[in-house]
Protein backbone atom coordinates (compact mmCIF):
# COMPACT_ATOMS: atom_id res chain seq x y z
CA UNK A 1 0.00 0.00 0.00
CA UNK A 2 1.47 3.35 -1.20
CA UNK A 3 1.37 5.05 2.24
CA UNK A 4 2.92 8.18 1.01
CA UNK A 5 0.11 8.13 -2.36
CA UNK A 6 -2.59 8.03 0.19
CA UNK A 7 -1.62 10.78 2.36
CA UNK A 8 -0.68 13.35 -0.92
CA UNK A 9 -4.20 12.68 -1.80
CA UNK A 10 -6.44 12.80 1.26
CA UNK A 11 -4.30 15.16 3.34
CA UNK A 12 -1.55 16.94 1.37
CA UNK A 13 -3.80 17.98 -2.23
CA UNK A 14 -6.87 19.41 -0.07
CA UNK A 15 -4.81 21.07 2.84
CA UNK A 16 -3.02 22.76 -0.43
CA UNK A 17 -5.77 24.14 -2.43
CA UNK A 18 -7.28 25.55 0.89
CA UNK A 19 -4.83 27.02 1.97
CA UNK A 20 -3.84 28.74 -1.60
CA UNK A 21 -7.43 29.99 -1.77
CA UNK A 22 -7.90 31.41 1.49
CA UNK A 23 -4.42 32.86 0.98
CA UNK A 24 -4.76 34.62 -2.70
CA UNK A 25 -8.49 35.55 -1.63
CA UNK A 26 -7.67 37.22 2.15
CA UNK A 27 -9.70 34.45 3.31
CA UNK A 28 -12.98 35.81 1.27
CA UNK A 29 -12.67 31.83 -0.40
CA UNK A 30 -11.89 29.73 2.51
CA UNK A 31 -14.90 27.92 2.63
CA UNK A 32 -14.27 27.09 -1.05
CA UNK A 33 -11.13 26.36 -0.85
CA UNK A 34 -11.92 23.73 1.72
CA UNK A 35 -14.11 22.17 -0.56
CA UNK A 36 -12.38 22.53 -3.52
CA UNK A 37 -9.89 20.41 -1.28
CA UNK A 38 -12.49 17.87 -0.94
CA UNK A 39 -13.24 17.81 -4.32
CA UNK A 40 -9.76 17.27 -5.35
CA UNK A 41 -9.12 14.72 -2.74
CA UNK A 42 -12.59 12.60 -4.21
CA UNK A 43 -11.25 13.05 -8.09
CA UNK A 44 -7.52 11.81 -6.97
CA UNK A 45 -9.43 8.84 -4.95
CA UNK A 46 -11.65 7.91 -7.66
CA UNK A 47 -10.93 9.43 -10.66
CA UNK A 48 -13.96 11.10 -12.82
CA UNK A 49 -17.28 9.86 -12.23
CA UNK A 50 -19.26 11.70 -14.36
CA UNK A 51 -21.45 14.41 -13.28
CA UNK A 52 -24.27 13.85 -11.98
CA UNK A 53 -23.10 11.71 -9.70
CA UNK A 54 -24.83 8.46 -10.14
CA UNK A 55 -23.65 6.85 -6.23
CA UNK A 56 -25.55 9.09 -4.09
CA UNK A 57 -23.06 9.24 -1.84
CA UNK A 58 -20.87 11.37 -4.19
CA UNK A 59 -22.49 14.27 -4.04
CA UNK A 60 -20.53 15.72 -1.01
CA UNK A 61 -17.64 17.17 -2.59
CA UNK A 62 -19.59 19.03 -5.47
CA UNK A 63 -22.90 20.28 -2.94
CA UNK A 64 -19.96 21.31 -0.42
CA UNK A 65 -18.45 23.62 -3.59
CA UNK A 66 -21.99 24.98 -4.15
CA UNK A 67 -21.27 25.64 -0.33
CA UNK A 68 -18.43 27.24 -0.16
CA UNK A 69 -19.79 29.77 -2.80
CA UNK A 70 -22.75 30.51 -0.49
CA UNK A 71 -19.90 31.28 1.83
CA UNK A 72 -19.41 34.47 -0.13
CA UNK A 73 -22.42 35.94 0.97
CA UNK A 74 -21.14 38.04 4.26
CA UNK A 75 -22.60 36.42 7.35
CA UNK A 76 -23.87 40.18 8.79
CA UNK A 77 -25.81 40.94 5.44
CA UNK A 78 -29.23 40.15 5.96
CA UNK A 79 -28.65 37.21 7.95
CA UNK A 80 -32.23 35.84 8.10
CA UNK A 81 -31.95 35.43 4.65
CA UNK A 82 -28.82 34.38 4.86
CA UNK A 83 -29.76 31.73 6.94
CA UNK A 84 -32.56 30.62 5.26
CA UNK A 85 -30.33 30.09 1.98
CA UNK A 86 -28.29 27.67 4.26
CA UNK A 87 -30.99 25.61 5.52
CA UNK A 88 -32.27 25.29 2.22
CA UNK A 89 -29.02 24.28 0.74
CA UNK A 90 -28.59 21.76 3.42
CA UNK A 91 -32.40 20.25 2.94
CA UNK A 92 -31.51 20.37 -1.05
CA UNK A 93 -28.01 18.48 -0.30
CA UNK A 94 -30.03 15.67 2.00
CA UNK A 95 -32.29 15.08 -0.41
CA UNK A 96 -29.19 14.18 -3.11
CA UNK A 97 -28.53 11.65 -0.63
CA UNK A 98 -31.47 10.02 0.72
CA UNK A 99 -33.37 10.05 -2.28
CA UNK A 100 -32.03 6.83 -3.52
CA UNK A 101 -33.44 4.98 -0.46
CA UNK A 102 -36.54 7.20 -0.16
CA UNK A 103 -37.32 5.49 -4.01
CA UNK A 104 -36.77 1.68 -2.96
CA UNK A 105 -36.46 1.36 1.10
CA UNK A 106 -37.59 4.08 2.99
CA UNK A 107 -41.28 5.17 4.39
CA UNK A 108 -42.51 8.62 4.22
CA UNK A 109 -41.82 9.11 7.80
CA UNK A 110 -37.70 7.33 7.34
CA UNK A 111 -37.13 9.49 4.50
CA UNK A 112 -38.70 12.84 6.21
CA UNK A 113 -36.37 11.39 10.00
CA UNK A 114 -33.09 11.15 7.53
CA UNK A 115 -33.82 14.37 5.80
CA UNK A 116 -33.94 16.27 8.86
CA UNK A 117 -31.67 14.48 11.27
CA UNK A 118 -29.19 15.05 7.69
CA UNK A 119 -29.98 18.54 7.52
CA UNK A 120 -29.71 19.58 11.09
CA UNK A 121 -26.42 17.37 11.44
CA UNK A 122 -25.16 20.05 9.11
CA UNK A 123 -26.79 22.68 10.54
CA UNK A 124 -25.50 22.27 14.20
CA UNK A 125 -21.76 22.65 12.05
CA UNK A 126 -22.69 25.61 10.20
CA UNK A 127 -24.22 27.54 13.02
CA UNK A 128 -21.46 26.24 15.22
CA UNK A 129 -18.68 27.65 12.74
CA UNK A 130 -20.17 31.11 12.07
CA UNK A 131 -21.26 31.66 15.70
CA UNK A 132 -17.50 30.89 16.69
CA UNK A 133 -16.47 34.29 15.05
CA UNK A 134 -14.87 36.69 15.99
CA UNK A 135 -12.96 36.25 18.91
CA UNK A 136 -11.44 32.90 18.57
CA UNK A 137 -10.52 32.21 15.02
CA UNK A 138 -7.55 30.25 15.11
CA UNK A 139 -9.33 28.30 18.17
CA UNK A 140 -12.53 27.62 16.26
CA UNK A 141 -10.19 26.61 13.03
CA UNK A 142 -8.41 23.83 15.25
CA UNK A 143 -11.31 22.44 17.04
CA UNK A 144 -13.22 22.31 13.66
CA UNK A 145 -10.34 20.59 11.92
CA UNK A 146 -10.60 18.48 14.97
CA UNK A 147 -13.91 17.67 14.53
CA UNK A 148 -13.86 16.52 11.21
CA UNK A 149 -10.21 14.20 11.88
CA UNK A 150 -12.67 12.43 15.00
CA UNK A 151 -15.48 12.16 12.58
CA UNK A 152 -13.32 10.62 9.68
CA UNK A 153 -11.93 8.13 12.86
CA UNK A 154 -15.63 7.32 13.36
CA UNK A 155 -16.66 6.60 9.71
CA UNK A 156 -13.75 4.88 9.36
CA UNK A 157 -14.72 1.95 11.77
CA UNK A 158 -18.31 2.22 10.28
CA UNK A 159 -16.75 0.37 7.33
CA UNK A 160 -16.49 3.31 4.87
CA UNK A 161 -12.67 4.06 4.54
CA UNK A 162 -13.66 6.18 1.22
CA UNK A 163 -15.86 8.46 3.63
CA UNK A 164 -13.06 8.44 6.21
CA UNK A 165 -10.68 9.89 3.83
CA UNK A 166 -13.30 12.43 2.54
CA UNK A 167 -13.89 13.38 6.19
CA UNK A 168 -10.10 13.75 6.43
CA UNK A 169 -9.29 15.97 3.23
CA UNK A 170 -11.91 18.85 5.07
CA UNK A 171 -10.21 18.39 8.24
CA UNK A 172 -6.73 18.73 6.29
CA UNK A 173 -7.99 21.91 4.60
CA UNK A 174 -9.72 23.55 8.01
CA UNK A 175 -5.78 22.55 9.27
CA UNK A 176 -4.23 24.19 6.26
CA UNK A 177 -5.92 27.36 7.46
CA UNK A 178 -5.91 26.94 11.07
CA UNK A 179 -2.01 27.49 9.81
CA UNK A 180 -2.51 30.38 7.85
CA UNK A 181 -4.56 31.93 10.55
CA UNK A 182 -1.19 31.45 13.19
CA UNK A 183 0.45 33.91 10.84
CA UNK A 184 0.37 37.99 10.98
CA UNK A 185 -1.41 38.10 7.58
CA UNK A 186 -3.65 34.82 7.75
CA UNK A 187 -6.75 36.31 8.47
CA UNK A 188 -9.50 33.31 8.31
CA UNK A 189 -12.94 34.49 7.97
CA UNK A 190 -15.20 31.44 9.79
CA UNK A 191 -18.91 32.33 8.56
CA UNK A 192 -16.99 32.38 5.19
CA UNK A 193 -16.33 28.21 5.88
CA UNK A 194 -19.87 27.36 7.22
CA UNK A 195 -22.02 26.20 4.61
CA UNK A 196 -19.46 24.64 3.09
CA UNK A 197 -18.40 23.12 6.38
CA UNK A 198 -21.88 22.31 7.48
CA UNK A 199 -22.73 20.56 4.10
CA UNK A 200 -20.12 18.62 4.20
CA UNK A 201 -20.44 17.47 8.07
CA UNK A 202 -24.04 17.04 7.31
CA UNK A 203 -23.50 14.54 4.03
CA UNK A 204 -20.36 13.02 5.59
CA UNK A 205 -22.34 12.16 9.01
CA UNK A 206 -25.22 10.85 7.13
CA UNK A 207 -23.05 8.56 4.45
CA UNK A 208 -22.29 6.93 7.57
CA UNK A 209 -25.60 6.06 9.10
CA UNK A 210 -27.63 5.97 6.14
CA UNK A 211 -25.56 3.90 3.78
CA UNK A 212 -22.17 2.17 6.43
CA UNK A 213 -22.34 1.05 9.04
CA UNK A 214 -22.15 4.15 12.22
CA UNK A 215 -24.91 3.50 14.92
CA UNK A 216 -27.64 6.09 15.17
CA UNK A 217 -26.30 6.46 18.96
CA UNK A 218 -22.76 7.52 17.36
CA UNK A 219 -24.74 9.73 14.58
CA UNK A 220 -26.45 11.20 17.43
CA UNK A 221 -23.33 12.47 19.40
CA UNK A 222 -21.37 13.48 16.12
CA UNK A 223 -24.79 15.75 15.53
CA UNK A 224 -24.28 17.85 18.48
CA UNK A 225 -20.25 17.57 18.52
CA UNK A 226 -19.74 20.87 16.23
CA UNK A 227 -21.76 22.62 19.18
CA UNK A 228 -18.23 21.66 20.82
CA UNK A 229 -16.47 24.06 18.72
CA UNK A 230 -18.53 26.80 20.85
CA UNK A 231 -17.20 25.62 24.28
CA UNK A 232 -13.37 24.79 23.01
CA UNK A 233 -13.92 28.83 21.67
CA UNK A 234 -14.90 30.00 25.42
CA UNK A 235 -12.83 27.67 27.66
CA UNK A 236 -9.49 28.53 25.26
CA UNK A 237 -10.61 32.33 25.39
CA UNK A 238 -10.33 31.77 29.09
CA UNK A 239 -6.47 30.48 28.89
CA UNK A 240 -4.04 33.10 29.86
CA UNK A 241 -0.98 31.86 27.62
CA UNK A 242 -2.61 31.67 23.55
CA UNK A 243 -0.90 28.31 23.04
CA UNK A 244 -2.36 26.55 26.22
CA UNK A 245 -6.13 27.92 24.96
CA UNK A 246 -5.46 26.09 21.58
CA UNK A 247 -4.76 23.05 23.45
CA UNK A 248 -7.54 23.40 25.80
CA UNK A 249 -9.79 24.10 22.58
CA UNK A 250 -8.47 21.46 21.13
CA UNK A 251 -9.06 18.33 23.69
CA UNK A 252 -12.98 19.95 24.17
CA UNK A 253 -13.35 19.66 20.80
CA UNK A 254 -12.23 15.75 20.46
CA UNK A 255 -13.88 14.96 23.32
CA UNK A 256 -17.67 14.14 21.84
CA UNK A 257 -16.16 13.23 18.27
CA UNK A 258 -13.71 10.66 20.39
CA UNK A 259 -17.00 9.51 22.32
CA UNK A 260 -18.56 8.92 18.50
CA UNK A 261 -15.59 6.96 17.70
CA UNK A 262 -15.60 4.62 21.23
CA UNK A 263 -19.33 3.95 19.95
CA UNK A 264 -18.58 2.99 16.54
CA UNK A 265 -15.72 0.33 17.86
CA UNK A 266 -17.62 -0.89 20.07
CA UNK A 267 -20.59 -1.64 17.95
CA UNK A 268 -17.90 -3.05 14.88
CA UNK A 269 -16.45 -5.01 17.82
CA UNK A 270 -19.47 -6.35 18.59
CA UNK A 271 -19.94 -7.88 15.17
CA UNK A 272 -16.47 -9.37 15.31
CA UNK A 273 -17.65 -11.08 18.68
CA UNK A 274 -20.40 -12.28 16.94
CA UNK A 275 -18.72 -13.41 13.81
CA UNK A 276 -16.32 -15.68 16.39
CA UNK A 277 -18.84 -16.70 18.85
CA UNK A 278 -18.24 -20.42 17.02
CA UNK A 279 -15.18 -22.04 18.04
CA UNK A 280 -12.77 -22.40 15.43
CA UNK A 281 -10.85 -25.60 14.99
CA UNK A 282 -7.78 -25.76 16.76
CA UNK A 283 -4.27 -25.42 14.64
CA UNK A 284 -1.58 -27.60 14.29
CA UNK A 285 -0.05 -26.04 17.78
CA UNK A 286 -3.56 -25.97 19.89
CA UNK A 287 -4.42 -22.44 18.88
CA UNK A 288 -7.37 -21.17 17.62
CA UNK A 289 -7.75 -21.42 14.28
CA UNK A 290 -8.89 -18.13 11.77
CA UNK A 291 -8.90 -14.73 12.59
CA UNK A 292 -11.17 -12.68 14.87
CA UNK A 293 -13.26 -11.31 11.43
CA UNK A 294 -13.60 -14.58 10.40
CA UNK A 295 -17.11 -15.77 9.31
CA UNK A 296 -17.94 -19.22 11.39
CA UNK A 297 -21.46 -19.30 9.96
CA UNK A 298 -20.12 -19.71 5.92
CA UNK A 299 -22.22 -16.24 5.42
CA UNK A 300 -25.95 -18.10 6.71
CA UNK A 301 -27.79 -15.65 9.08
CA UNK B 1 -57.86 -29.38 -60.54
CA UNK B 2 -54.20 -28.64 -60.72
CA UNK B 3 -55.20 -24.94 -59.00
CA UNK B 4 -56.70 -26.71 -56.07
CA UNK B 5 -53.79 -29.24 -55.16
CA UNK B 6 -51.53 -26.39 -55.70
CA UNK B 7 -53.55 -24.08 -53.20
CA UNK B 8 -53.62 -27.72 -50.87
CA UNK B 9 -49.65 -27.91 -51.16
CA UNK B 10 -49.52 -24.04 -50.52
CA UNK B 11 -51.35 -24.05 -47.16
CA UNK B 12 -49.86 -27.14 -45.88
CA UNK B 13 -46.30 -25.84 -46.40
CA UNK B 14 -47.23 -22.54 -45.00
CA UNK B 15 -49.23 -24.42 -42.22
CA UNK B 16 -46.01 -26.10 -41.10
CA UNK B 17 -43.95 -23.07 -42.03
CA UNK B 18 -45.63 -21.28 -39.12
CA UNK B 19 -45.98 -24.24 -37.33
CA UNK B 20 -42.37 -24.48 -37.05
CA UNK B 21 -41.76 -20.71 -36.14
CA UNK B 22 -44.37 -21.12 -33.68
CA UNK B 23 -42.28 -24.17 -32.05
CA UNK B 24 -39.07 -21.55 -32.18
CA UNK B 25 -40.38 -18.79 -30.81
CA UNK B 26 -42.17 -20.68 -27.72
CA UNK B 27 -39.38 -21.04 -25.46
CA UNK B 28 -39.76 -23.07 -22.54
CA UNK B 29 -39.38 -20.58 -18.83
CA UNK B 30 -37.43 -22.16 -16.28
CA UNK B 31 -36.73 -20.30 -13.16
CA UNK B 32 -32.92 -20.22 -11.58
CA UNK B 33 -32.73 -22.28 -8.84
CA UNK B 34 -30.31 -20.68 -6.21
CA UNK B 35 -29.47 -23.50 -4.35
CA UNK B 36 -27.87 -24.81 -7.02
CA UNK B 37 -26.64 -21.55 -8.52
CA UNK B 38 -22.97 -20.00 -8.53
CA UNK B 39 -21.84 -16.39 -8.62
CA UNK B 40 -18.38 -16.59 -8.03
CA UNK B 41 -15.44 -13.71 -8.24
CA UNK B 42 -12.05 -13.31 -8.16
CA UNK B 43 -9.58 -10.13 -8.15
CA UNK B 44 -5.90 -8.92 -6.96
CA UNK B 45 -4.85 -8.31 -3.65
CA UNK B 46 -2.22 -5.68 -3.89
CA UNK B 47 -0.92 -7.07 -6.69
CA UNK B 48 0.50 -10.05 -4.99
CA UNK B 49 -2.51 -12.75 -4.34
CA UNK B 50 -5.96 -13.57 -5.86
CA UNK B 51 -9.38 -13.80 -3.25
CA UNK B 52 -12.54 -15.67 -3.93
CA UNK B 53 -15.78 -14.10 -3.19
CA UNK B 54 -19.51 -15.07 -4.03
CA UNK B 55 -22.93 -13.97 -3.93
CA UNK B 56 -25.39 -16.12 -1.56
CA UNK B 57 -28.11 -14.99 -3.10
CA UNK B 58 -29.26 -15.49 -6.87
CA UNK B 59 -32.60 -15.50 -8.72
CA UNK B 60 -33.41 -15.27 -12.55
CA UNK B 61 -34.98 -16.53 -15.24
CA UNK B 62 -34.29 -18.19 -18.44
CA UNK B 63 -36.32 -18.62 -21.81
CA UNK B 64 -34.49 -21.88 -23.00
CA UNK B 65 -35.11 -23.60 -26.75
CA UNK B 66 -33.28 -26.88 -27.55
CA UNK B 67 -34.31 -26.45 -30.77
CA UNK B 68 -33.87 -22.99 -31.86
CA UNK B 69 -30.76 -21.85 -29.17
CA UNK B 70 -30.50 -18.28 -30.40
CA UNK B 71 -34.52 -17.81 -29.47
CA UNK B 72 -33.25 -18.44 -26.03
CA UNK B 73 -32.80 -15.47 -23.30
CA UNK B 74 -31.80 -15.21 -19.70
CA UNK B 75 -31.73 -12.84 -16.72
CA UNK B 76 -29.85 -13.39 -13.43
CA UNK B 77 -30.83 -11.06 -10.73
CA UNK B 78 -27.42 -11.12 -8.29
CA UNK B 79 -28.39 -9.89 -4.25
CA UNK B 80 -25.41 -7.40 -3.92
CA UNK B 81 -26.18 -7.34 -0.31
CA UNK B 82 -25.60 -11.33 0.03
CA UNK B 83 -21.60 -11.09 -1.01
CA UNK B 84 -19.43 -13.20 0.96
CA UNK B 85 -15.74 -13.58 1.53
CA UNK B 86 -15.67 -15.76 4.71
CA UNK B 87 -14.54 -12.37 6.36
CA UNK B 88 -17.38 -10.52 8.02
CA UNK B 89 -15.78 -6.68 8.38
CA UNK B 90 -14.31 -7.35 4.59
CA UNK B 91 -17.98 -8.40 3.36
CA UNK B 92 -19.25 -5.19 5.13
CA UNK B 93 -16.84 -2.98 3.63
CA UNK B 94 -17.43 -4.79 0.07
CA UNK B 95 -21.23 -3.56 1.31
CA UNK B 96 -20.30 0.19 2.02
CA UNK B 97 -20.28 3.04 -0.43
CA UNK B 98 -16.52 2.37 -0.87
CA UNK B 99 -17.55 -0.55 -3.55
CA UNK B 100 -21.24 -1.75 -4.05
CA UNK B 101 -23.16 0.46 -1.50
CA UNK B 102 -25.97 -2.38 -1.69
CA UNK B 103 -28.23 0.62 0.00
CA UNK B 104 -28.53 2.41 -3.26
CA UNK B 105 -27.90 -0.12 -5.52
CA UNK B 106 -29.30 -3.52 -4.16
CA UNK B 107 -29.29 -5.82 -7.40
CA UNK B 108 -26.58 -6.62 -9.59
CA UNK B 109 -28.13 -7.97 -13.05
CA UNK B 110 -26.95 -9.92 -15.90
CA UNK B 111 -29.60 -9.85 -19.18
CA UNK B 112 -28.57 -11.40 -22.20
CA UNK B 113 -29.83 -9.76 -25.45
CA UNK B 114 -28.49 -12.25 -27.88
CA UNK B 115 -27.53 -16.07 -27.71
CA UNK B 116 -25.40 -16.88 -30.65
CA UNK B 117 -24.97 -20.79 -30.83
CA UNK B 118 -21.11 -22.12 -31.12
CA UNK B 119 -19.88 -25.20 -31.37
CA UNK B 120 -21.01 -28.13 -29.01
CA UNK B 121 -23.63 -26.63 -26.69
CA UNK B 122 -21.52 -23.55 -26.35
CA UNK B 123 -23.11 -20.20 -27.20
CA UNK B 124 -21.05 -16.82 -27.66
CA UNK B 125 -23.50 -14.41 -25.31
CA UNK B 126 -23.95 -10.95 -25.45
CA UNK B 127 -25.34 -9.74 -22.30
CA UNK B 128 -25.86 -6.26 -20.48
CA UNK B 129 -24.18 -6.17 -17.31
CA UNK B 130 -26.13 -3.64 -14.65
CA UNK B 131 -23.63 -2.79 -11.73
CA UNK B 132 -23.55 0.32 -9.52
CA UNK B 133 -26.56 1.85 -11.76
CA UNK B 134 -24.24 1.63 -14.63
CA UNK B 135 -24.92 -0.48 -17.96
CA UNK B 136 -22.19 -1.93 -19.95
CA UNK B 137 -22.75 -4.41 -22.73
CA UNK B 138 -20.46 -7.71 -22.56
CA UNK B 139 -19.54 -10.50 -24.66
CA UNK B 140 -18.78 -14.20 -23.19
CA UNK B 141 -18.70 -17.70 -24.03
CA UNK B 142 -21.43 -19.84 -21.55
CA UNK B 143 -21.74 -23.85 -22.11
CA UNK B 144 -24.60 -25.78 -21.48
CA UNK B 145 -23.35 -27.89 -18.28
CA UNK B 146 -26.57 -30.34 -18.90
CA UNK B 147 -30.21 -30.90 -19.32
CA UNK B 148 -32.54 -33.51 -18.55
CA UNK B 149 -34.97 -34.49 -15.56
CA UNK B 150 -34.74 -34.33 -11.72
CA UNK B 151 -35.83 -37.29 -9.21
CA UNK B 152 -38.68 -35.12 -8.63
CA UNK B 153 -39.50 -35.05 -12.42
CA UNK B 154 -38.70 -31.35 -12.97
CA UNK B 155 -36.99 -30.40 -16.10
CA UNK B 156 -33.48 -28.72 -15.97
CA UNK B 157 -30.92 -27.13 -17.41
CA UNK B 158 -27.53 -26.00 -16.42
CA UNK B 159 -25.29 -23.11 -17.99
CA UNK B 160 -22.11 -21.82 -16.68
CA UNK B 161 -20.08 -18.91 -18.29
CA UNK B 162 -16.90 -16.52 -17.12
CA UNK B 163 -16.06 -13.20 -18.21
CA UNK B 164 -13.93 -10.50 -16.81
CA UNK B 165 -14.93 -6.82 -16.16
CA UNK B 166 -12.57 -3.68 -15.39
CA UNK B 167 -14.91 -2.78 -12.17
CA UNK B 168 -13.94 1.20 -12.26
CA UNK B 169 -16.00 0.82 -15.81
CA UNK B 170 -19.22 0.72 -12.89
CA UNK B 171 -18.09 3.01 -10.45
CA UNK B 172 -16.86 0.60 -8.63
CA UNK B 173 -13.53 2.68 -8.36
CA UNK B 174 -12.01 2.95 -4.92
CA UNK B 175 -9.09 1.55 -3.77
CA UNK B 176 -7.63 1.07 -7.38
CA UNK B 177 -3.83 0.27 -6.13
CA UNK B 178 -5.15 -2.33 -3.42
CA UNK B 179 -7.66 -3.89 -4.97
CA UNK B 180 -7.46 -4.98 -8.97
CA UNK B 181 -9.25 -3.18 -11.21
CA UNK B 182 -9.99 -6.59 -13.71
CA UNK B 183 -12.36 -8.97 -12.01
CA UNK B 184 -13.26 -12.49 -12.77
CA UNK B 185 -16.90 -13.38 -12.83
CA UNK B 186 -17.52 -17.27 -12.98
CA UNK B 187 -21.83 -17.58 -12.97
CA UNK B 188 -22.88 -21.45 -12.84
CA UNK B 189 -26.96 -21.64 -12.47
CA UNK B 190 -29.02 -24.49 -13.04
CA UNK B 191 -32.96 -23.66 -13.49
CA UNK B 192 -36.00 -25.40 -13.44
CA UNK B 193 -38.57 -25.66 -15.92
CA UNK B 194 -42.05 -23.61 -14.91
Amino acid sequence: MDVVGLLLKSAVAPGAVALLLAAVSRGRLAGVGVAGGLLTTYLLLLGWQGFPPVDATHWAPWVALAGGVLGLWPADRAPAARLAAVVVALLGSAWLLVAPLAAHAFSAGETALALAATALTGLAAERATVAAEPQAGRAGLLALALVFAGMAGALGLSGTLFGAQLAGAVAAGLGALFLLALTPFGRVPLPALGPAVGIAYGLLVATGGLYAELPPLAWAVLAVAPLAVLLARSLGARARRPLVGLAVAGAVALVPVGAAGAIAQLASASDGDAASATPSAPGPDGAPAGDEAADDDYGYE
Amino acid sequence: MRSIKTLITTALAAGLLLAGLGGAASAASYKVDNAHTSVIFKASHLGIGTFYGRFNKVDGSVAWDAAAPDKSAFTITVDADSVFTADKKRDTHLKSPDFFNTKQFPTITLKSTAVKPGAKDTFEVTADLTMKGVTKTITFTAKKTGEGKDPWGGERVGFEGSFTVNRLDYGVSYMPEGLGKDVTLIVAFEAVKE
